[in-house]
């Protein structure tokens, strides 16, 4: 599919050219590319924000587009998080923030009310916080929230526009913590646009690299951090870690694989020390 | 989508029209409306298209742009073109029905008050199109400036219209992006009735004040911080300078406003 900003106009940018992607059922897949590489453009055509100029998008095999009046249905299985998600609070309190888009859905009291009491749970919000107003909340807290009211639609397909951003280091390790738990609760699709490596590499499945509105690679994250060299090209980064196993296979010290997480580093070197020894 | 109404209408461009400088352009517009107003014949209203039409030439600016300028005040036009018409009795009848009762003067009247409104809008336009409205505040600010002898606030005026214009892209595109949050929650704010699409605001009211007050404050902050302290003893980086194509211009505005006066006197149809 491919999308173009300002047809007509002098305007004119092409954000995405001909991307052609298929994603599993089930997976984690983060999203990385450096800043406007198409990304956020990307995933608003998930669930039909933005129209494709040319080509399709299908979820669960029904296309977007074919008929309007399902647009919205589409919107709460495809739930989408954008950057700095806290600035769209509006409620009074943080439970009705939370239950805004079950109510959309035209669900039953009980039914929101279970939604909402999960969703809070998953997002590690405390009971006593329902009835605060969502304004008076931490950063931190404030994203949860709004992460929540998009996972309280309980959607198929779960997408976030750099949840972490703006965040501390241990706000950010929960929210990434938070966002596994999910995917592995529910088995829903997650997608994760991120600039941090670091974060992507230790949560996802799989990764999906967006270079100059197109795709350049969606592969696992051993394949793609091994081309570390080309991610560099891209103005990407691979993480830290994979770049101090690079610069050791270099200078004459051989691993077996990639390296891309510190714990699995922790294992090979113990190992090589091991070995050593012996 | 929201992003694409466009606001304001700077047309940007090196014509002899844009460089002029923005207080002369101003003094300028308003010599045009004035001269509209004076002349009291077609051909005095005449001089004065010419001399429009002439400065549209010069500016580079599409001739079709004056008509996108026009468009919105069709109906006034027209309102007005029917008030004339009926209202002005003088004069040969042409058309009679009951109380009804259309004259040449009437007619008259109608045309020559739609040609004025007319032009009025496309010379003001010109002004618009030619000068960002950060020049016009800034031209703006420094005619009022003798007014601070009353303790006139001229500069903090001019100070807000140019944060305001500012901040007006930044506005929309806050607007289009907590629309489409609230469309990926299930928002829907295209069908139903008045009462609910009201409703349907709120959403997006909310988040939007508050980031407009968030952004406010930051923004006085950081002004702050940059050791703003009003307009006092302020220079300034762009200095408006009138230059000999300024005097050329008032000039020749000038001739073509004794031409409608002289017309008026002389031939007035």
């Amino acid at each position: 599919m491919t999308y173009i900003y300002g047809e007509g106009t002098p305007f004119r940018k092409v954000a995405l050219d001909n991307v052609n992607i298929d994603i599993e059922e089930g997976e984690l897949v983060g999203i990385i590319g450096h800043t406007g590489s198409g990304k956020s453009t990307l995933i608003q055509h998930f669930n039909g924000l933005l129209k494709p100029t040319s080509g399709k998008v299908f979820v669960d095999g029904e296309e977007l587009f074919a008929d309007k009046s399902r647009l919205r249905d589409i919107r709460f299985k495809v739930g989408l998080v954008f950057q700095y998600p806290e600035y769209q609070l509006f409620e009074e309190t943080v439970y009705r923030d939370i239950a805004f888009g079950p109510k959309n859905m035209g669900l039953s009291d009980d039914e929101i009310d279970r939604r909402v009491k999960e969703t809070m749970r998953l997002v590690e919000l405390k009971p006593e916080l329902a009835d605060k107003s969502p304004f008076e909340l931490s950063g931190g807290q404030k994203r949860r929230v709004a992460i929540a009211g998009v996972m309280a639609m309980e959607p198929k397909v779960l997408i976030l526009d750099e949840p972490t951003a703006g965040l501390d280091p241990r706000g950010r390790d929960r929210i990434l913590r938070l966002i596994k738990d999910y995917h592995e609760e529910k088995g829903s699709t997650v997608m994760l646009v991120s600039h941090s490596m670091e974060d992507i590499a230790k949560t996802v499945s799989k990764i999906l690299v967006m270079d100059d509105s197109n795709v350049y690679m969606y592969d696992t994250p051993e394949k793609v951090f091994a081309k570390a060299r080309e991610l560099d090209k891209m103005g990407l980064t691979v993480p830290q870690i994979t770049r101090v196993f690079d610069r050791l296979k270099q200078s004459g010290i051989e691993f077996s694989d990639e390296v891309y997480s510190v714990e699995y580093a922790k294992k090979l070197v113990l190992r090589l020390l091991e070995d050593r020894r012996v | 989508m929201i992003k694409d109404i466009t606001l304001g209408q700077y047309f940007p461009g090196k014509s002899v029209i844009h460089r002029l400088d923005p207080r002369i352009k101003l003094l300028l517009t308003l010599i045009y409306i004035v001269m509209l107003f004076a002349a009291s014949g077609f051909l005095g209203l005449g001089v004065g298209i010419v001399f429009l039409v002439l400065s549209f030439l010069l500016s580079g600016i599409p001739i079709k742009m004056m008509a996108k300028s026009v468009k919105p005040i069709i109906p006034i036009i027209i309102f007005t073109g029917i008030l004339n018409l009926l209202f002005v009795s003088s004069g040969d009848v042409l058309f009679s029905y009951g109380f009804i009762k259309i004259t040449y003067d009437g007619l008259r009247t109608m045309i020559f008050m739609a040609v004025r409104i007319v032009f009025l809008i496309c010379g003001t336009s010109l002004l618009t199109y030619t000068t960002s409205p950060i020049a016009l505040t800034d031209a703006i600010e420094r005619i009022l400036s003798p007014l601070r002898a009353i303790k006139f606030p001229s500069h903090e005026i001019a100070m807000m219209m140019t944060i305001a214009l500012r901040f007006i892209p930044t506005l929309i595109e806050e607007t289009d992006k907590i629309m489409s949050a609230q469309k990926a929650r299930g928002a829907d704010l295209e069908s139903g009735t008045l009462v609910r699409r009201a409703k349907a605001l709120v959403p997006i009211l909310i988040p939007l004040f508050i980031s407009a007050f968030r952004r406010a404050e930051e923004l006085a902050l950081a002004m702050e911080c940059r050791c703003y302290r009003g307009g006092e003893g302020r220079t300034r980086m762009k200095q408006l300078k009138t230059t000999w194509r300024d005097y050329v211009a008032v000039i020749i505005s000038l001739i073509f406003f004794a031409g409608v006066i002289l017309l008026n006197i002389f031939l007035p149809i």
